[in-house]
């Protein structure tokens, strides 16, 4: 069991002023288990898991707390089977500010399935983008401090004291890109000088929402930070990040725009075996929520990508775009809900389509099945994972 | 000569203010439009504040039932109004959170943000009045807000008495062609200005009916307690109850911010 130190510290503390008062902890929390099929032959189960989330919370005057475990079973590989912490903080609230203090998920941005100002927390891709959202984002250890007593502003201050990279798919699993296994990357030691830190401000004001961010963080993805013959060649990379963020409402639309600037990202180097290039990126999106009315969704984003100093000693192309759609519809009183979302690169022209069924069979129990559908090039980011194609079921009880 | 004018002056404004008083009062029992009975609705008294949890009963024509729980705050700012809305039940989206700020003015969209506590995020939508039913109900989300007098013509057709109350039944009509309602029918309750009893009409005629079925004084304020709505055409009914109804607590402007959406805590 993973117990992470200022999560387990806080939960302990706030656990142990709960029962001083003698209150009964509330539990929430689900059941669910999911299954998904390979659609080509040879028609191998891709993922089946069954999984138990508990939560619970307590809080007493300025203070409280929140705890969730997670206990899963791989059915396809017991040794992944599982019971971790999976969030828990402490909450205090001032005049005017607050802080959040332990194991958490902070969320940047206001983009729907992509990421560019979200960067604080780092990704479960071991399913690679098959996942829910909210399934996908790792929590990380962090003190959360916001000041919230100037009017429409506010001022939030995240501390991230040790790095914590995103989770790849091992070296047997069919969401692997290439072949054999990797070496493991060396992360930066657990001191504070390798902490991360970010910083936003935001306004929430009427017909405008805006924020601007700073952070000093570890891009979360290893890259080769020195040839394939050194005996370390996988690491990590120090990145600054500057972000703004727009949502403005025009009547039934809502117009989104993020963007990014990070001073260090690493791209494939043209020379065979030599360490990937760092490079500063920039990374925008433009997108729109359409709201027409009897129960639709529409959803429509562009997101583009340009290194800066592009002087071709890398692979990678100097500009990429994506494009995804989304469209969301409930029926039948919000009992069923059908949606399908693709996403698009420009550059290679493959693609990456969900869809979804979720029928609300009672209050609180949820049927849902549909199809991650993958085509286009072997080249592409979602066209090399055309053989894993796949349908699957879930079933997901919440109490 | 000082009592003589003085006496002069009072006769003639004793008979002005004697006038005035059988004129208002004859306006209000026999004159009153229909206008002027749903501003009389509009303005009733309901604290500058709010603190209720509300309770949905959603029935279905085979009799299955649903439930849906919210936790809301209300606050006035002068005409326009600011509310959240915390759900508790069902489990499944226990915790997603519901901000508006709702302008009286009519040309003015509202602002809107819903907290998803599955994705840790506020997102901003739409804050275009819609047609859609609020978690399944009966209840459109414009059924719920409040909706400026003048977006509706409204006409006195006559006045009944609906189980025991004296009322006023004011036909209004959406000044907005394109509104899902072609017209609604309201029974006002003379002696409180509350609605007793809407019908809903849309093109295919009567849609569906609100009845108000427990008013009591709480706070000061008339309140209704408890109420359904009956869809016609679908046999589908909402109940909806309130209890731990608060008025005036000095909810903060805090409160009412995207801030805390995001934290369980208040303060």
């Amino acid at each position: 069991m993973r117990v992470v130190p200022l999560a387990a510290a806080a939960c302990a503390l706030l656990l142990a002023a709960t029962w001083a008062g003698a209150e009964q902890l509330p539990f929430a929390g689900y059941l669910e288990t999911r299954h998904a099929v390979q659609v080509k032959s040879p028609h191998e189960f891709l993922a089946s898991e069954t999984r138990l989330r508990l939560e619970t919370e307590g809080s007493r005057d300025d203070a409280a707390f929140f705890a969730s475990i997670n206990a899963s079973e791989n059915h396809i590989d017991e040794e992944s089977s599982e019971v971790t912490l999976h969030e828990g903080y402490v909450d205090y609230a001032g005049d005017g500010w607050d802080v959040r203090a332990g194991r958490q998920i902070i969320i940047w941005g206001n983009s729907d399935g992509l990421q560019v100002t979200d960067v604080l927390c780092p990704s479960d891709l071991t399913e690679y983008a098959t996942r829910d959202l909210d399934e996908i984002r790792m929590p990380i250890d962090a003190v959360n401090l916001r000041y919230t007593g100037s009017g429409d502003l506010t001022i939030e201050t995240v501390l991230i004291p040790f790095f914590e990279p995103a989770k790849l798919p091992e070296a047997d699993s069919p969401w692997r890109v290439g072949t054999g296994p990797d070496p493991t990357p060396t992360e930066p030691d657990n001191t504070l000088e390798n902490g991360e830190v970010g910083v936003r401000a935001s306004w929430f004001l009427p017909g405008v929402d805006l924020t601007f961010s700073w952070a000093r963080l570890w891009n979360d993805l290893p890259a080769q930070v020195a040839a394939d013959t050194d005996p370390e060649p996988l690491g990590y990379r120090r990145t600054s990040f500057a972000g703004t963020t727009v949502s403005v409402p025009l009547g039934s639309l809502v117009l989104r725009g993020e963007a990014a600037w990070f001073s260090s990202a690493s791209f494939p180097a043209a020379e065979q075996g030599a360490p990937d290039i760092e490079k500063p990126l920039i990374k925008a999106i433009a997108g729109c929520d359409w709201y027409p009315g009897e129960n639709w969704t529409f959803t429509v984003q562009t997101l583009g990508e340009h290194i800066v100093r592009h002087n071709g000693d890398t692979t990678q192309d100097e500009d990429r775009g994506l494009v995804t759609l989304r469209v969301a519809k409930k029926l039948f009183r919000e009992k069923l809900e059908l949606s399908d979302m693709g996403y698009v690169t420009l550059n290679d022209g493959d693609l990456f389509n969900r869809f979804e069924a979720d029928v609300e069979v009672t209050d609180g129990f949820h049927a849902m099945a549909g199809a991650d559908i993958f085509a286009g090039t072997r080249s592409g980011i979602y066209g090399r994972y055309k053989d894993n194609t796949q349908v699957w079921v879930k079933a997901k009880y919440s109490f | 000569m000082n009592r003589r004018c003085v006496r002069q002056l009072s006769i003639p404004l004793c008979t002005l203010l004697i006038g005035m008083f059988f004129s208002v009062s004859w306006v209000h029992a026999q004159d009153i439009s229909g206008r002027d009975i749903m501003v009389l609705v509009d303005e009733c008294p309901d604290g500058d504040d709010r603190i209720s949890e509300l309770s949905m009963t959603l029935i279905n024509r085979r009799g299955r039932k649903r439930i849906r729980q919210v936790v809301s705050w209300r606050k006035d700012y002068g005409k326009d109004t600011r509310k959240l809305m915390r759900f508790k039940k069902p489990a499944d989206v226990a915790g997603t959170a519901f901000l508006s700020w709702d302008y009286d003015d009519p040309d003015k969209d509202d602002d809107r943000w819903l907290y998803m506590p599955a994705l840790r995020n506020t997102r901003r939508i739409s804050g275009e009045a819609t047609n859609d039913y609020f978690m399944g109900t009966d209840f459109t989300y414009d059924d719920m807000g409040d909706r400026n007098v003048d977006e509706d013509t409204h006409r006195l057709l006559r006045e009944e008495t609906l189980e025991g109350v004296d009322c006023w039944v004011v036909e209004s009509v959406p000044v907005d062609p394109t509104d899902m309602y072609t017209k609604k029918i309201n029974w006002i309750d003379k002696e409180k200005d509350l609605p007793l009893k809407t019908e809903y009409y849309d093109k295919d005629g009567h849609l569906k009916t609100y009845t108000v079925d427990t008013v009591e004084k709480i706070g000061g304020f008339w309140t209704v307690t408890a109420m359904r709505m009956e869809n016609n055409v679908e046999h589908h009914t909402t109940l909806m109850t309130f209890r731990d109804v608060r008025y005036d607590t000095g909810l903060k402007d805090s409160q009412f911010k995207v801030n805390a959406l995001t934290r369980g805590l208040r303060r």
